[in-house]
């Protein structure tokens, strides 16, 4: 049963990262739908820089910050020309795609799948490890946005900016400091995907991002709420996962539409009904 | 610019690009059957636009319309050709409209946003019907996932070879012509203009929301398995794993563009579809070795969003 929880608690740290991420661009009053493609991306970016750094640690602080400062740039553009923030998640999303197709071809001529010796990682350390730093990130997000003015500043301005801009402050940058803030939680959660498979699979994210929003909305928009959310969907995961073993038929394709189909029922099964949209 | 930017030939890829989907039939063709493709698909995000909702799920819904479609052809093989065509017309709408049935369900009951649960379902459908086609419905063509091929009978006949441009892609605009008549001259074409301006207004007009996100999504899923029914029938005579990829971000990027007017689908579809079918050719002949595909469409959005908003402004101005 130990044995059962800990592995759940381990699948867990990428989406729970991701969905804290979205959970705060939330409170910002934007749905954080770039989160998929930020994944994406930080994850080849920790493959790559820790490939030509030859440190896994360098490669890891490198693909955060060049995967929130592209964010920051994406989010300060749409600012300024007044793009609809969703449609232009959207293009980014594709978009980061493309940028990791071509910078696959030209650095490592290949665009499917890439593994080296020097972004290799024991399976059990990578697992613990990733697994501590993902509750360290979740528990500083939730003093930053609970204890600190900036957080509280976050938390309104999805709801009552008008507060924030009677008392002089910028609510346009408060916005994109939320989805800068979102963006390193799922850069984090990229790498930690990357480190556990000691490779880069192209589209290694699998649709966490639009999980994590499904976590939000069925955490009630609550850190609570969101984290019993992914626990919850994590168990299905695993549980699915392990079908295999019981089932040794089902076919593999099957078992990757399995974490939708349990967010669709859990949204389903979820009482009352959802504020807000 | 992409071209200047990946490519070592820039200028003849330039005019490659430019020209060379016109000087032969089979990519001229090519790029026409791809926007009905669009057109078809377009349409029905372009009328779940009007409600001011999105639909995410149009690459799933495509692919479920396009193998119930396939599957019903190849169960009712000892029927008359236009009864097997009927029944998998009406497999290949019924079934996306229950996907997006779905959606509308649990924006109803848990006021789900549409534009995630769409995308959730879309999302659980497509490895299930990857794993049906893997499994036990795959056709005995070696390395192919695909379904058995459809019989002769229930083929629409090519008619610019060897393009796939099909007697039914031409279904495509006179659906896109029917959406403008009911968005723009009936009455429930103005009570979903009027919930896509305003919910409240929309209310005030005594107009039932769930009636009219019901009706829509319906439509919109039925109009995507639609285009699956002609890509099976009309261009790939088989259901191949795979065959939506891409589809339903390009048929959104039609409707977006055509700022939902179906009318305008038609145009919009036809110069994206050039611009993808061009960027293949290009892509195929001067070796570029990553997606250049993804890279436009990535762009292309980038620009709408900003022109999408624009125009919001404007509507808001004018109103």
């Amino acid at each position: 049963m130990t044995d059962i929880i800990l592995n759940i608690l381990f699948l867990s740290s990428p989406l729970l990262l991701a969905s804290f991420g979205a959970l705060i661009s939330e409170y910002a009053g934007r749905t954080a739908v770039f989160i998929d493609g930020i994944i994406n991306l930080s994850a080849f970016l920790c493959y790559a820089f820790t490939v030509l750094t030859k440190s896994p640690a360098a490669g890891c602080i490198l693909s955060v910050v060049c995967s929130t400062a592209f964010i920051l740039l994406f989010l300060t553009a749409v600012e300024q020309v007044h793009a609809n923030p969703f449609l232009a998640a959207l293009a980014l999303n594709i978009f980061s795609g493309a940028i990791v197709s071509l910078l696959s071809a030209e650095i490592f001529g290949t665009r499917g799948v890439l593994t080296s010796p020097l972004f290799t990682f024991q399976a059990v350390p990578a697992r613990y490890s990733t697994f501590i730093a993902a509750c360290i990130l979740t528990a500083a997000g939730i003093i930053f946005l609970f204890v600190t003015k900036r957080g509280l500043y976050i938390r309104i301005t999805g709801t009552n900016s008008d507060v924030l801009l009677s008392k002089g402050i910028n609510v346009s940058r408060t916005r994109v400091l939320a989805g800068c803030l979102a963006a390193v939680y799922a850069s984090c959660a990229g790498c930690i995907l990357a480190i556990r498979l000691s490779s880069f699979v192209p589209n290694i994210s699998s649709g966490k991002g639009w999980l994590a929003l499904a976590a939000v909305f069925l955490g009630k928009r609550t850190s609570t709420g969101t984290i019993i959310a992914v626990a919850a969907m994590c168990a299905a995961e695993y549980f699915a996962a392990n079908l295999q073993n019981v089932l040794p038929h089902i076919s593999t394709p099957l078992l990757l539409s399995f974490p939708y189909i349990v967010a669709i029922i859990l949204i389903f099964i979820e009482p009352g009904k959802n504020s807000g949209n | 610019m992409i071209l200047l930017v990946v490519s070592s030939h820039t200028f003849s890829a330039a005019s490659d690009f430019l020209t060379g989907s016109f000087t032969s039939g089979y990519y001229l063709g090519a790029v026409l059957n791809t926007a009905t493709l669009f057109m078809a698909a377009g349409l029905g995000d372009a009328i779940i636009l009007t409600t001011g909702e999105f639909n995410l799920g149009g690459e799933g819904q495509i692919y479920a319309g396009g193998f119930a479609a396939a599957i019903v052809l190849n169960l009712t093989e000892n029927m008359p050709p236009s009864v097997s065509l009927l029944c998998a017309f009406a497999a290949a709408v019924a079934v996306p409209a229950l996907m997006a049935l779905l959606s509308a369900l649990l924006k109803e009951l848990k006021n789900a946003s549409i534009l995630l649960t769409t995308f959730l379902i879309s999302a659980a459908v497509i490895p299930f019907i990857d794993s049906l086609i893997a499994g036990k419905f795959r056709g005995s063509y070696g390395n192919l996932l695909a379904t058995p091929f459809i019989r002769e009978s229930v083929r629409f006949p090519h008619i610019l070879n060897p393009s796939p441009l099909s007697v039914i892609s031409l279904s495509a605009p006179l659906l896109c012509i029917l959406g403008w008549y009911l968005i723009y001259r009936t009455g429930y074409g103005k009570q979903l203009q009027i919930t896509g301006i305003s919910n409240e207004f929309a209310a005030y007009c005594g107009y039932s929301r769930k009636k009219i996100i019901y009706s829509s999504l319906i439509i919109s899923g039925a109009l995507h398995g639609i285009t699956g029914f002609i890509a099976v029938t009309g261009t790939y005579y088989t259901c191949h794993s795979g065959f939506y990829s891409g589809m339903g971000w390009d048929a959104l990027s039609c409707a977006l563009i055509a700022a939902s007017n179906p009318a305008a689908v038609i145009p919009s579809s036809l110069i994206l579809s050039w611009i993808f079918t061009s960027a293949d050719r290009v892509s195929l002949n001067y070796n570029s070795g990553f997606d250049i595909n993804l890279l436009i469409q990535g762009v292309m959005l980038a620009c709408i969003s900003i022109q999408y908003a624009g125009g919001m402004r404007h509507d808001r101005h004018h109103s």
